[in-house]
């Protein structure tokens, strides 16, 4: 077991049964741009279950369904009505906790393989779904979370707006600095260690990937 | 691995992902019709009318009874002042009784009323005087077209510490409550309040300052004590309209 690993098994075992979550979902701003995030980042480190065969399997050409589902997860969290459920209930919570880990271990396992133009396609949906969200919430006159207070959604919204469009021209700039991006756009089979790697795993670990999959 | 098989499975990978991507949304959204919790309740209650628990409160009297019981109409007048508040309430149910079959011969008088339903805490300086407002209007307008046998006015507070029958009985005068149309009550214990507040689905948060923040709206009960419809605080209009329909169409 990698130190990766055992980082990221730690850091989704204190977010889920620890008291620390309830201090970091007792705020709006704590809850989408703390507890989901790191939630993801946890399931990346943890990455797919040791002994799985999902990479020979086939199950996720080009990294696509990875990608689909875990872009399903994070919209389904940015919904304010899942926010509140998760809030309340703690069947909920566990859900959301669950659902975020394996979108984690999604990406970790689809993100080299998508290729430049998946990535591309990946960031660039959820960042603007997540800067129009941070738009929305900065400007809606009520408050669209029942659990949450009105000050605390434009802190959200505020800091939704920033991180989406931070990643997003981070991620763009990258990506257009490389030569090989644009004209390598296949991803599976030929190499991608040249795509930008913003939150990518190492170059090791995709070699390993590569040669995995060949 | 063949080439035949790894199509397969990639078809498995995507439709796989497709099918777990649409449930999880709609889940969320409640089959892609909703995104808050708020328009989310308000749907499910006007597909699905939720029974109203009973459980026990206290009026601006200080007489504990059923939340929804219509204590106005059932105290007759005349009744003496003085009597403890057990016999009083036998006394009551036996001279409801009396009323009841003595007016036989003019059906549809005694009827239960429809009730317009809101939460607060008398504090509250921000949503609920606006709803003290709202329940101002609501109240001459029953009382200008005549229809206090058929819908009435209640208000919940859901602070138990503070809002003892004094508390209440000064809102109610703040605001001119008649008695007659809107009564106004506090739950006798916690378990009650929180009982009520899930059914009715109001979430009560700290506001950080002393006193709290809700999500106010005004809820029909129809007759036979069932939630049938949530409007918005600004629309007294609507949620009359949706009361005496629901008194219409009650047996």
């Amino acid at each position: 077991m990698t130190g990766q690993r055992l980082t990221g098994i730690a850091i989704a075992l204190t977010l889920v049964l620890t008291p620390v979550r309830d201090v970091i979902v007792a705020s709006m701003t704590g809850h989408m741009l703390v507890q989901i995030p790191l939630l993801l980042l946890a399931g990346f480190l943890i990455g797919a279950p040791p002994r799985t065969d999902m990479r020979r399997s086939g199950l996720n050409p080009g990294g696509a369904p990875g990608l689909l589902l875990t872009a399903a997860v994070l919209t389904t969290w940015m919904v304010p009505r899942a926010l509140d459920l998760a809030v309340t209930s703690n069947s909920i919570a566990f859900l959301e906790s669950g659902t975020l880990l394996v979108g984690g271990g999604l990406l970790h396992h689809s993100w080299q393989r998508a290729g430049a133009l998946g990535q591309a396609f990946f960031i660039g949906n959820l960042t603007w779904m997540a800067a129009v969200a941070g738009l929305l919430l900065r400007d809606a006159p009520v408050r669209v979370c029942t659990t949450y207070l009105i000050r605390d959604q434009l802190y959200a919204g505020t800091g939704l707006l920033l991180i989406a469009t931070a990643i997003g021209v981070r991620w763009f700039t990258t990506w257009l600095a490389l030569p090989t991006a644009r004209t390598n756009t296949r991803g599976d089979r030929s190499s991608s260690v040249d795509a930008p790697r913003c939150i990518g795993p190492t170059a090791t670990h995709t070699s390993r990937v590569e040669r995995a999959t060949r | 691995m063949t080439t035949g098989a790894r199509t397969w499975s990639g078809a498995i990978g995507v439709g796989t992902a497709l099918v777990c991507s649409v449930l999880l949304l709609s889940w969320a959204t409640d089959g892609f019709a909703v995104l808050t919790t708020d328009a989310a309740r308000t749907r499910r209650v006007q597909r699905a009318p939720v029974t109203v628990p009973t459980v026990s409160v206290r009026g601006s009297d200080g007489a504990v009874h059923d939340v929804l019981r219509d204590l106005p109409r059932d105290l007759p007048r005349d009744l003496p002042r003085d009597v403890p508040p057990d016999v009083r309430r036998d006394a009551l149910t036996d001279s409801v009784r009396a009323e009841r079959s003595s007016m036989s011969s003019t059906p549809g008088l005694l009827r239960p009323r429809a009730v317009i339903v809101d939460f607060v805490y008398t504090r509250c300086i921000t949503v609920c005087g606006a709803l003290g407002g709202v329940y101002q209007v609501l109240q001459r307008e029953i009382e200008q077209r005549g229809l206090q046998d058929k819908v009435r006015l209640l208000t919940v507070s859901f602070d138990l510490e503070h809002d003892d029958p004094r508390s209440l009985a000064m809102y109610a005068r703040v605001h001119r409550a008649n008695a007659g149309i809107w009564s106004l009550v506090t739950p006798v214990t916690a378990d009650a309040r929180d009982q009520l507040l899930r059914t009715f689905g109001v979430q009560v948060v700290p506001d950080g300052v002393g006193g709290w923040v809700h999500n106010a709206a005004l809820h029909v009960v129809d007759p036979g004590g069932k939630l049938v419809r949530i409007v918005d605080i600004t629309d007294g209009e609507t949620a009359l309209a949706v009361a005496l329909t629901a008194w219409n169409a009650a047996p």
